[in-house]
């Protein structure tokens, strides 16, 4: 019987007391969510949703997450595998520099991408290249990417943690190398962990806000993700027109983690619990 | 044939050193041991999971000691079975065959070859999560035994089961070896379990072994106190030792004088099993008959009766424990009465005192 399920705990002031809390929580975000609708009329969203500007973020937003999210995927998948098998110090040296942009100010790792990047040999190589990173699109996916790969890596090493080492050890006495093991054993089963991931570096690629305003700017038309769209219609007295980006961009967030969340019963796994409480 | 030469592992602050084994086809071999002697590390260092710092391991004539476990055709039954939770049963089956490339039909053969040998073909479609324990170590065994490799090595593959099934799951691991005359190295620390099971037994101590031998082995030539003990050997008497014409007699610290057939001289332990003493009603005074060598009057302390032999407590100025089949129990002297004790002298053996040298004994 789950605690709090019977009549003895439910009465007790411990189980008040906590329901108690729960619920000013939630209150707490319905008020948010009622206020901010009440304020936005139907004009509103209708004249912010007929806007070629609007769909312009919604599409930037929308693109830079997700070529973000494939190269987070690309290099933080197997770099989370390889750290679950760092172990001591350099384990948790890996681990604690992981977690660095993460306690960070997002402006702060903006701020030091724009010194990184604005460094005359870096600077002088994205010249050779043909581009420069800062104040144009290539410079969102680089903020994004800092943020959304702290948040992956440390998912997928959890997902990857949560799966009996013991089993990977039983799949190469039975011939497997140690690539097929990984695909046959270790990668099925932290799948959910891993999706789980996916969605945590999609959303956090996409409500990036701080690294990109101070390594890109806010530019409207060439920067203009919906988070700095938000800022720059609140700057220009918008702040209806900034509401509904403010929904699209809740909107586009939620829904994968609430989709990633639900579904039948045992496929939530605790890879994907285990992934979601390490990145958080 | 295995052939363990030397062979050194450190593990954080364990350490397995020099340690040399030789293991012959066909026979099944225990490792036994209490818990962190090093059962284990050396079962994972047969296997390739462990990195040695010395020595060498050789398979057949071969030396795997660099050779990753893929390579090593070792079969291997964690103790905790470790299935594979995201395949069926029969999945978990033909794991090793799919890794070996082996054709379809070959591989379905096999499959269900595993499942008659292991009695479990109602479960072939089933998850593992849904499995008892007893299952779970079949099926484990099965996936281990499929590709069909010449050793197949257990950590401690009876140790989660209650006892009833153990005893059913030992007797099945007996016969599927002898079915498919392989390599059995199994991991335990009962020896119980080792004696229903074991051509030979290797028994371990901080990383070292103390002692290799069958089972009468162990019983009746144990190599040190801790052998002594670690095989039930419950009088366990310290003295001083003096030769004598048929062996030695040993004056124990506690009283008494015994007599064994062991020669060996300074301070020793005499280790007698509560299985070769003999018990008699003294008489009426208390002690009829009592002389030869090892008779000794003996007041019985306290009697329980256990499911396999009756175990009594005697005081013949030194504790002894004896243990008398239930069936000769009814002519036993009770408690408080003075028995006629004795033991002969090829069943008194004595081994060395801990902390002193093997060398007083032969």
């Amino acid at each position: 019987m789950p605690p709090g399920s019977g009549s003895v705990e439910r009465a007790s002031a411990f189980w008040v007391a906590l329901r108690g809390l729960a619920l000013l929580s939630i209150a707490g975000v319905l008020w948010l969510f009622l206020s901010n609708t009440v304020l936005m009329g139907t004009g509103d969203v209708v004249r912010a949703v007929s806007s070629l500007a609007f769909w312009r973020s919604v599409y930037l937003s929308l693109t830079t997450s997700t070529v973000t999210t494939v190269v987070v995927i690309v290099f933080g998948v197997p770099a989370a595998f390889a750290l679950t098998r760092v172990g001591g110090r350099a384990g948790a040296l890996a681990d604690n520099l992981l977690a660095i942009p993460l306690v960070l100010p997002a402006s702060s790792v903006g701020l030091a991408l724009l010194v990184a990047f604005q460094w005359p040999p870096v600077l002088a190589l994205q010249d050779a290249v043909g581009f420069r990173v800062a104040y144009s699109q290539a410079g969102i996916v680089v903020a994004q990417l800092v943020l959304a790969m702290a948040v992956g890596v440390r998912a997928w090493r959890a997902a990857f943690e949560s799966v009996d080492r013991r089993q990977e050890q039983v799949a190469r006495t039975l011939g497997s190398s140690p690539a097929r093991a990984f695909f046959t054993v270790i990668l099925p089963q932290a799948r959910h962990g891993i999706a789980t991931g996916v969605v945590l570096a999609w959303t956090r690629a996409m409500a990036e806000f701080g690294a990109v305003l101070i390594l890109c700017s806010a530019i409207r038309g060439t920067t203009d993700i919906l988070p700095v769209a938000m800022l720059l219609d609140v700057n220009a007295g918008e702040t209806e027109r900034a509401l509904v980006l403010g929904f699209a961009l809740a909107v586009a967030c939620a829904a994968p983690v609430y989709l990633s969340s639900r579904g039948p019963r045992g496929e939530r796994d605790r890879t994907s619990g285990r992934a979601m409480v390490r990145a958080a | 044939m295995i052939a363990i030469e030397s062979l050194s592992v450190s593990l954080g602050r364990f350490a397995m050193r020099d340690l040399s084994l030789t293991i012959g086809d066909g026979e099944y071999l225990v490792l036994l041991g209490p818990t962190g002697t090093g059962k284990t590390v050396l079962l994972e260092s047969l296997l390739g999971l462990h990195r040695p710092d010395g020595g060498s391991i050789a398979i057949d004539g071969t030396d795997v000691t660099s050779l990753p476990p893929e390579r090593r055709n070792l079969g291997y039954v964690p103790q905790d079975a470790a299935l594979f939770p995201h395949m069926t049963v029969e999945g978990n089956l033909a794991y090793g065959l799919r890794a070996r490339r082996m054709d379809r039909a070959e591989t379905d053969a096999r499959v269900a070859d595993m499942m008659r040998l292991l009695r479990i073909g109602y479960l072939a479609g089933r998850m593992p999560h849904g499995l008892s324990a007893g299952e779970r170590q079949r099926v484990a065994l099965g996936r281990a035994l499929a590709p069909k490799p010449p050793v197949c090595l257990l950590d401690e593959p009876l140790s989660a089961l209650n006892e009833s099934l153990r005893i059913e799951l030992g007797r099945e691991l007996a016969r599927i070896q002898r079915e498919t005359r392989a390599t059995f190295v199994h991991i335990c620390h009962s020896f119980d379990e080792a004696s229903e099971l074991a051509d030979r037994v290797v028994l371990l101590c901080d990383g070292s072994v103390v002692q290799v031998g069958t089972v009468a082995d162990l019983l009746d030539r144990p190599a040190s106190e801790f052998v002594a003990r670690f095989t039930c050997t419950r009088n366990l008497l310290p003295g001083c030792a003096s030769p004598a014409p048929e062996g030695s007699v040993v004056a124990l610290d506690a009283g008494p004088r015994v007599v064994s057939s062991d020669r060996a001289e300074g301070r020793v332990v005499v280790a007698i099993r509560p299985e070769h003493v003999t018990v008699a009603d003294g008489g009426a005074d208390g002690a009829a008959g009592v002389d030869g060598p090892n008779v000794w009057p003996g007041l019985v302390v306290s009697i329980q009766v256990r499911s396999s032999c009756v175990q009594m407590e005697l005081d013949i100025g030194a504790p002894l424990i004896v243990h008398t089949p239930r069936s000769s129990a009814d002519g036993l002297p009770p408690v408080g009465a003075t028995a006629r004790v004795s033991v002969p002298p090829s069943a008194v053996r004595l081994v060395p005192e801990v902390g002193t040298a093997s060398g007083g004994t032969a």
